[in-house]
């Protein structure tokens, strides 16, 4: 059986995942035995008009990009959206929070229009249908194998359901609330193993929200541990801005 | 000679970032020679407006993967510098060896994935992994040791989550220290490896004389704390930024360029080494004479050599601080909280592609009312236009349309560019501008 | 086992004797790591903490990890089961966590023993450390009485001064303490002044609640309580409850193939029924969907149903998940009086090869319609299944996964077995590519079939078959060895509907049927009729009717769809017919298939243990049987 030909797509994002990926360090060599990539302009010259497998890093923020986006789906048996901007809108989708006047305004006060850009800069899903996801600024790599491990073989991605919370409580962790910190936990995907938390961070919810969070009990439960919920609601803004919108948060 | 060419290279590869070649040369005159920059607008500078200061590395940091931990540093070093913050001696170690972990990833990355494929006739370093398994392994190796330096500073190299103004939130343990140690040790002898392959290549022999700016501090070859020095000019205090760089818009390019005192100016490995050579490490000081090169070498496809330098060194430096960390013992230390009140600061730092100011002012409750970041990588953008209209009159009627392409590729990939960063640059007034 | 032994120490003793030790096993004790209290393996004894502080997680994880391989296999069919004991101390244990222990222990230990557990119960040697005063406002031992375990360990270190008295209460613990503690002739007044100080600290507090032995009772007439759903509003269903509970033990299996895929493992690691996707089963039907079942049913075990197996409260009070929840959603909510009587509990691994598969080869298959295949296979070594109508397999795909599939032949079918499988999930959808000659992995038969007896109470009867869907597959193991022998009923009726002609399952047999004459009649209906379609429209129950059944002589036989029940058996009883005629095959979503890993549960039974044949008037006032 012949190895599935994975091609690697960029739009507006930092490249950190794809970095990521090449960060695998001797585990990409493996990588390679059972697929074939075929395009990945960061580290390679060649190209392909063929392959299998697109796996898309950025969200879509420019017109201009949707018929990039359209030509990968059509020559694509799967895309896979990689990264929170990709999935969810990520930190693009920060500015979304003000108008696309505004924003050109501050940054090119000059001539503000000089470059296209859409209204709001959005996921990769708003312009073409996605097979599957892998969530996370940047992604975790072994997640990203694990999915195409899975896809591979037939299986469903696997990604869990559950909130941040099982991973943090795996790793003995104190919940960071007893400190006066405001972590997103609660109601963000898990697979990530916890990270931030794990290392003295918070979760900023780069992984966007679990299938049914329960906000209103999030809520009171951030107030009732005196947390800033100007703070809260600014940092729920910071990847999650488009899941918040559809959400109604 | 009346010679046709035209060149246009669109979304060059092997390099970070969106950008395009267009050459037009018609009967032997040059009509365009432009780098154009066309990354899509990611309007960082209004997304940082009104947020809070705990924020800032967070939001900066998604300006560029590769150049995440140099963000954060640049960005808590602003932010500390706006509240008045006085690092501890153990903080500072700690964020030059985050500085150095980053290096390693990235210079090993650029020289051997970006750069190093196109001296053995290779589009990838894929290919190389069966006719030079034992460079990739290397590569790789040498790679992971960055990235578990990351790991263990900042829980994670892209993105990191430890660096917070004032501090860390995580202190490394001993075992961890040691164990990186010894790996440093074994390190240098895969380094000496990568630099007996990098003296068997042919590099391009261009020379243009350009003018060279870096970080500065008498005594050290400088990463986290200095001033500014240029090459022409001398020493400039790391506060007054804006007077060196000088940024301007150009029509093709959504990245601004900059100047000081002459039309454009290098920074990175190169400028570096050029400026600091003094105080590199004895090794690296002799490899750099094994190799052939000294300052002031105006070569800009020699700035992948100056990598390789810089890591010799950079495994030196880590030793001895590391060395130091574990002698002293690990103080666990809690991170210094800043006094809020209405302030700006700048911070500066050199990441592996060059030099990087963040700048910030602060209203009385610690959000942000303006923010500017100048990249390294918009900073030689003009340079590698200047380089390209030298390299292209002189290389009619004796390079190949296809030859001279792949030489203005090599150009810009020398400068190991990144140019998602230097898409985000601010035209902000500061209202208490001097 | 050893009765009750009382010795003494000194401090020093023990730490000189834990120091020797080092030498021979892993020693795990309170210690600080990074800033955190929690126990861990210590490499110097100076490490061992000396105050007790809660911590996060209880010490179950050395004896069943966060995340554990099972099973290692190879591409050539090579499996191991893999059950990663080592010889360890685990010191410092405080009663709450001890009594925890004990719980795991017959939890684990029952009916099939966990081999993964049990070895690793069996290297280790527990070392308590007695509470003389609460450790702090969280924690509620007292209330429950877990701080008087009378197993869990091996030996008790009571703190009387410059001295442990100890209690001993094994002889693993007695030869222990011989080797490396210098035991020395106990004070008894220094113990009793020791234990009265004791309880004079928890009866200050309060003592036990004064109804904890009525709990499962109390619990029982309580389950429409308003309480169920204001606790439930709070609840983020973000499973830390579960993750810190010193006596929760519900775990997820999953394979993993390694990159190369050649070599693979299977793992099990932490599950908690507080998450949604839980009680979820491939096909997309959650059997606990809603919140407020899920606290119910976490509640419900520690103080009702299991509370009646391990005749103790199975919540041992250490206030972790009081500590760990951010909702405020507290057991103390809820709480009484129990008296204990346990008894100590002889550890021993019975099986090690409980989770291991045996291979077999797929001598048949025909595609019945897009998503359901048939296949028909036999053990490697020859064997044959033996199984009863009614029980099921665990079917894997090494690398994919593990599923439950029942069996749809009858026993008497000689040595080779058959199944009819839908692509729902990750295994199952792999198998519909295999074909005659392929290899799976099997282990069984499991669950409670329609064994001897049930065949007896059949015999003279009439039999109702009603079958829905994919539903007649598993009863077919029933109904082709009734159909050998139809003269021993009153008569054999067969009720089946689907929702279109084409997705019958059997179709030739169910031709051979209809021409069967005598005592045997079979009624079909479907709910979309295609061409040539002759026989009835409709819904099932619209089949009930037209059946002449005398209830007094009858038994009815159902399985279908989730959603089937409830009308069929409605429809039934309007006809008179007893839900003690009833017989019912229920699905859940399966992982272990022998009582251990918890997803299946209906309130306090496993239905691969209990099922999946029940007698209806048996669960139909357990809330989640429908």
């Amino acid at each position: 059986m012949s190895k599935p030909k994975v091609a690697f797509f960029d739009f507006t994002s930092c490249e950190g995942c794809q970095l990521a990926i090449l960060n695998l360090e001797v585990e990409l060599l493996e990588l390679l035995d059972i697929i074939d990539i075929v395009e990945f302009r960061e580290a390679m010259s060649e190209k392909s008009e063929t392959y299998d497998i697109a796996v898309i890093e950025g969200s879509f923020s420019r017109e201009k990009d949707r018929r990039r986006l359209e030509k990968i789906r059509e020559t694509a048996g799967v895309v896979i959206a990689m990264g929170a901007c990709a999935h969810i809108g990520g930190i693009n989708s920060l500015r979304n929070n003000q108008t696309r006047d505004e924003v050109q305004r501050i940054v090119y006060p000059d001539n503000p229009t000089l470059y296209e850009t859409n209204k709001k800069a959005l996921p990769i899903s708003a312009a073409i249908k996605v097979d599957a996801f892998v969530p996370g600024c940047p992604v975790n790599v072994g997640e990203f194998v694990k999915v195409v491990k899975n896809l591979v073989l037939g299986k469903a991605p696997g990604l869990p359901t559950y909130p941040v919370c099982v991973e943090c409580k795996m790793n003995e962790n104190t919940c960071v609330y007893e400190y006066g910190k405001t972590c997103l936990g609660p109601i963000v995907r898990a697979g990530c193993n916890a990270v931030c938390t794990s290392n003295g961070g918070v979760c900023i919810g780069c992984r966007g929200l679990i299938p049914n969070p329960n906000l209103n009990s999030q809520k009171d439960i951030m107030e009732k541990y005196g947390l800033n919920m100007n703070l809260i609601m600014d940092s729920m803004n910071l990847f999650m801005t488009e899941e918040n919108k559809a959400k109604e948060v | 000679m009346g010679e046709t060419i035209k060149i246009d290279v669109n979304h060059i590869t092997r390099v970070e970032g969106h950008g395009d070649i267009k050459i037009d040369v018609e009967n032997g005159v040059v009509k365009e020679c432009k780098l154009e920059i066309v990354e899509a607008p990611r309007f960082f500078e209004a997304m940082l407006k009104g947020r809070h200061y705990t924020e800032a590395a967070i939001i900066t940091s998604r300006i560029c993967g590769i150049c995440s931990v140099g963000h954060q540093l640049a960005s808590v070093k602003a932010t500390e510098d706006a509240f008045g913050i006085e690092l501890t001696k153990q903080n500072r170690q700690l964020k030059t060896l985050l500085d150095m972990g980053q290096y390693f990833e990235s210079h090993v990355l650029h020289v051997y994935f970006l750069a190093v494929p196109d001296f053995v006739g290779a589009q990838s370093v894929f290919p190389l992994i069966s006719t030079h398994k034992d460079v990739v392994l290397s590569a790789l190796k040498l790679k992971k040791l960055g990235h578990d330096i990351g790991d263990m500073i900042a829980g994670r190299l892209v993105h990191p989550i430890g660096i917070i103004p004032g501090g860390f939130t995580k202190m490394p343990t001993v075992e961890r220290l040691e164990e990186i140690l010894d790996r440093i040790k074994d390190a240098r002898g895969e380094l000496l490896n990568g630099v007996a392959l990098i003296k068997t290549l042919t590099l391009p022999d261009f020379t243009r004389e350009t003018e060279y700016i870096s970080m500065f501090k008498k005594g050290e070859y400088a990463f986290i704390d200095g001033n500014i020095f240029s090459s022409d000019k001398g020493e400039v205090s790391y506060k007054d930024y804006r007077k060196v760089t000088n940024e301007y818009l150009v029509p093709h390019s959504t990245a601004k360029r900059a100047k000081f005192n002459r039309n454009s100016y290098m920074v990175g490995a190169l400028a570096r080494f050029n400026n600091n050579y003094e105080w590199l490490s004895d090794t690296a000081k002799t490899v750099a004479e094994d190799i052939g090169i000294k300052p002031i070498c105006y070569n800009p496809y020699l700035n992948t050599v100056a990598q390789m330098i810089e890591l010799v060194h950079i495994i030196d430096e880590c030793e001895s601080i590391i060395t130091d960390m574990l002698s002293s013992g690990l103080k666990v230390e809690e991170p210094i909280k800043p006094v809020l009140k209405k302030c700006t600061g700048v911070g500066a730092v050199e990441v592996p592609r060059g030099i990087l100011f963040h700048e910030y002012t602060y209203d009385e409750a610690g959000y942000i009312v303006e923010a500017n970041c100048v990249i390294p990588t918009g900073q030689n953008l003009q340079n590698i236009e200047d380089d390209m209209k030298a390299i292209v009159p002189a290389a009619l009627g004796n390079r190949t349309r296809e030859e001279l392409t792949l030489d203005m590729e090599m150009l810009v990939r020398a400068y190991d560019p990144c140019i998602s960063c230097s898409c985000h640059l601010l035209d902000v007034e500061f209202i208490n501008d001097n | 086992m050893t009765t009750l032994l009382n010795k003494q120490t000194t401090k020093d003793g023990v730490f000189d004797g834990l120091e020797r030790a080092l030498g021979d096993y892993k020693i795990a004790a309170l210690t600080k790591r990074e800033g955190k209290i929690l126990f861990d393996y210590v490499k110097d004894v100076k490490d061992i903490e000396q105050e007790y502080t809660p911590t996060v997680l209880s010490p179950k994880k050395f004896f069943f990890p966060q995340e554990e391989v099972i099973l290692e296999y190879t591409f050539d069919g090579k499996v191991t089961a893999k059950t990663n004991p080592e010889k360890i101390i685990l010191f410092g244990v405080r009663p709450c966590d001890i009594s925890g222990i004990k719980i795991l222990d017959e939890a684990f230990s029952e009916s099939h023993g966990d081999p993964n557990y049990l070895s690793k119960r069996e290297n280790s040697i527990i070392i308590g450390i007695d509470c003389k005063s609460i450790c702090d406002e969280d924690a509620f031992c007292y209330k429950v009485n877990s701080q008087y375990p009378e197993s869990g360990f091996d030996i008790m270190l009571h703190d009387i001064g410059n001295d442990y008295s100890m209690t001993i209460i094994s002889d693993k613990g007695e030869i222990f303490a011989e080797n490396y503690f210098n035991p020395d002739m106990v004070n008894y007044t220094a113990l009793a002044k020791f234990n009265i100080e004791k309880k004079e600290a928890f009866d200050k507090l309060g003592g036990p609640w004064e109804d904890l032995d009525n709990l499962p009772e109390i619990f029982e007439e309580n389950t429409n309580h308003k309480i169920w759903e204001t606790e439930a509003e709070r609840c983020l269903s973000c499973g830390s409850c579960i993750m810190v509970c010193p006596t929760c033990y519900c775990f997820d299996v999953v394979d993993e193939l390694a990159l190369s895929m050649k070599v693979g493992d299977r793992l099990r690691r932490w599950d908690a029924c507080m998450l949604r996707s839980f009680a979820e089963v491939a096909g997309g039907e959650n059997f606990r969907e809603e919140v407020e079942n899920r606290v119910k049913h976490r509640i419900n075990r520690k103080f009702n149903y299991l509370m009646k197996k391990h005749n103790q409260s199975v919540c041992v009070g250490c206030g972790r998940c009081v500590r760990a929840c951010l909702a405020d959603i507290s057991p103390v909510t809820i709480v009484e009086e129990l008296t204990k009587t346990s008894r100590a509990l002889k550890i021993e691994t019975k099986n090690n090869d409980l989770y291991l598969p045996e291979k077999v080869t797929i001598t048949k298959v025909e595609k019945f319609t897009e998503d359901e295949k048939f296949f028909e296979v036999e053990f490697d070594s020859g064997r044959s299944l033996g199984h009863d109508p009614g029980q099921f397999v665990q079917l894997s795909i090494l690398g994919i996964g593990e599923a439950a599939i029942s069996i749809s032949s009858p026993p008497s079918f000689g040595d080779r077995f058959e199944m009819v499988v839908r692509a729902v999930g990750d295994v199952t959808n792999k198998l519909k590519s295999l074909e005659e000659g392929d290899h799976l992995f099997v282990r069984g038969p499991f669950g409670h079939g329609f064994d001897a007896k049930i065949q007896k109470e059949m015999e003279g009867k009439h039999i109702l078959y009603i079958a829905g869907g994919i539903g007649y597959v598993p009863l077919r193991s029933l109904i082709n060895l009734s159909l050998k022998h139809p003269e021993k009923y009153e008569k054999l009726s067969i009720l089946y509907g689907c929702k279109t002609p084409s997705a019958r399952m059997f179709k030739n047999e169910l031709e051979y049927i209809s021409e069967m004459k005598n005592n045997v009649e079979i009624f079909e209906t479907v709910d979309r009729p295609e061409d040539k379609w002759l026989q009835h429209c409709g819904v099932i129950t619209e089949l009930i009717p037209m059946i002449d059944f005398n209830p007094d002589n009858t038994l009815a036989i159902i399985c279908g769809p989730p959603v089937m029940y409830k009308y069929v058996i409605q429809t039934l009883k309007e006809q008179k017919l007893s839900t003690k005629n009833m017989f019912v095959s229920l699905e859940r979503r399966m992982k272990c298939g022998v009582g251990k890993c918890g997803h299946c549960q209906i309130d306090d039974i496993y239905v691969c243990q209990t099922g999946p044949v029940f007698r209806f008037s048996d669960i139909e006032d357990k809330e989640e049987a429908l």
